[in-house]
């Protein structure tokens, strides 16, 4: 029994040094990956975006809650600090979405969640051509609830009437790269965001 | 699609609900081809999923003479440059595309996603970081990663879209080729 103790420990403690090595700076991925490394938010770049943020003008209203996940793991290949996001959506008085429940579920990979961003982008780009030079903005994906569409999601830090504010730009991706679509299938259904941008006021 | 019909780069959204978005479909007599735009907030270059997708056309058609002919073609603009390209990808080796189309989708680090669109979107996500990190030179980092191996060829329209320039790399072992353009009449 010791010696079966032991070994558990071994196992345990040798795959935890291969887990996190080397510790890198997160914008340091280039999408190569090294092996058994961990991307690691050292300057905590992705701290400015994390809460929850409310969209609202009467008949449409979202919510949006982002948390940081520490080391998510790309299935134990390599490890990397994330935004990961979940969101309620509701239209005329009509829950369209609501996938807040699936923080409950805590995936190893934090890329499962709706939202799981840490491309960090500094200045006019892709995403933001009115970025102050400076300017962080995080560039990722969102996946829907309805289907199993993606969209470019973009996160940009604002001000409204010297509020903390989120806009964030969606915008759905073509259906079919991932999943084969054969032309004897039904549509795909619509998404359950629009494919626009919001501005939302941080809670 | 095109709600206002202004045939503009830029989408002006239509009703609330709908979406810009093309379902990509394979198989039957028919098709050998599509035709999309990468939007303002996507990489101005084809994807790896436009690679997945001309190697889904190719095994999905039932009309196997047509193989020779699949294609797909990309719209793209770039937002910093305000340069729009059109590209076309065709296949020149099946089993090159085949074998490595198969070698990036089954890599373990993408294994555990729930769908295969998360999955491709994860592929995406490093596909956009290999750009930045490598100054946005999306010619020359995309045939860098798919131009010699993926059994692929890489066409460019020309500024008055009335011809064809292969794409390709001076010296694919070097860390920073020559883009090279080759008309193609």
């Amino acid at each position: 029994m010791k010696t079966l103790i032991k070994l558990i420990v071994l196992v345990l403690f040798t795959n935890n040094c291969i887990a996190q090595n080397p510790i890198l700076n997160i914008t340091d991925d280039n999408g190569d990956q090294i092996q058994g490394a961990y991307y690691k938010d050292i300057q905590n770049l992705l701290d400015p975006f994390v809460g929850i943020y409310v969209y609202s003008n009467g008949t449409t209203y979202l919510k949006f809650e982002f948390r940081k996940k520490i080391m998510s793991s790309m299935n134990n290949y390599y490890f990397e600090d994330l935004i990961i996001g979940e969101y309620q959506y509701i239209k005329n008085g009509i829950t369209i979405a609501d996938t807040r429940n699936s923080f409950l579920e805590n995936y190893a990979n934090g890329g499962n969640h709706s939202v799981a961003n840490n491309f960090i982008n500094t200045g006019i780009g892709i995403g933001c051509q009115d970025c102050a030079p400076t300017e962080n903005y995080l560039r990722g994906g969102l996946s829907d609830c309805l289907s199993d569409r993606t969209a470019y999601f973009v996160m940009r830090k604002t001000t409204v009437n010297g509020q903390e504010a989120m806009k964030i730009g969606i915008t759905w991706r073509s259906d079919g790269m991932g999943r084969n679509r054969t032309v004897n299938e039904p549509p795909t259904p619509q998404p359950a965001l629009p494919n626009t941008e919001f501005i939302l006021i941080k809670q | 699609m095109n709600f206002d019909a202004e045939l503009l780069y830029v989408a002006t959204p239509g009703a609330d609900g709908d979406n810009f978005s093309v379902i990509l479909k394979t198989g039957g007599n028919f098709i050998i081809g599509s035709m999309h735009n990468h939007s303002q907030d996507g990489e101005p270059i084809p994807s790896f999923g436009d690679l997945k997708w001309l190697r889904d056309c190719y095994v999905a058609t039932e009309r196997v003479e047509r193989r020779p002919l699949i294609f797909s073609m990309v719209v793209c603009n770039n937002q910093t440059t305000h340069v729009t390209n059109i590209y076309a990808l065709k296949i020149n080796d099946f089993d090159a595309l085949n074998t490595m189309v198969n070698s990036v989708w089954n890599n373990p680090k993408y294994a555990r996603y729930a769908t295969d669109e998360k999955k491709m979107k994860a592929i995406h996500k490093d596909e956009a970081k290999l750009y930045e990190a490598n100054n946005y030179e999306y010619q020359r980092v995309f045939l860098q990663k798919y131009g010699t191996t993926f059994g692929i060829d890489l066409f460019d329209g020309n500024t008055s879209y009335t011809n064809w320039s292969k794409l390709s790399i001076s010296n694919p072992t070097a860390p920073n080729p020559t883009v090279i353009s080759t008309p193609c009449n």
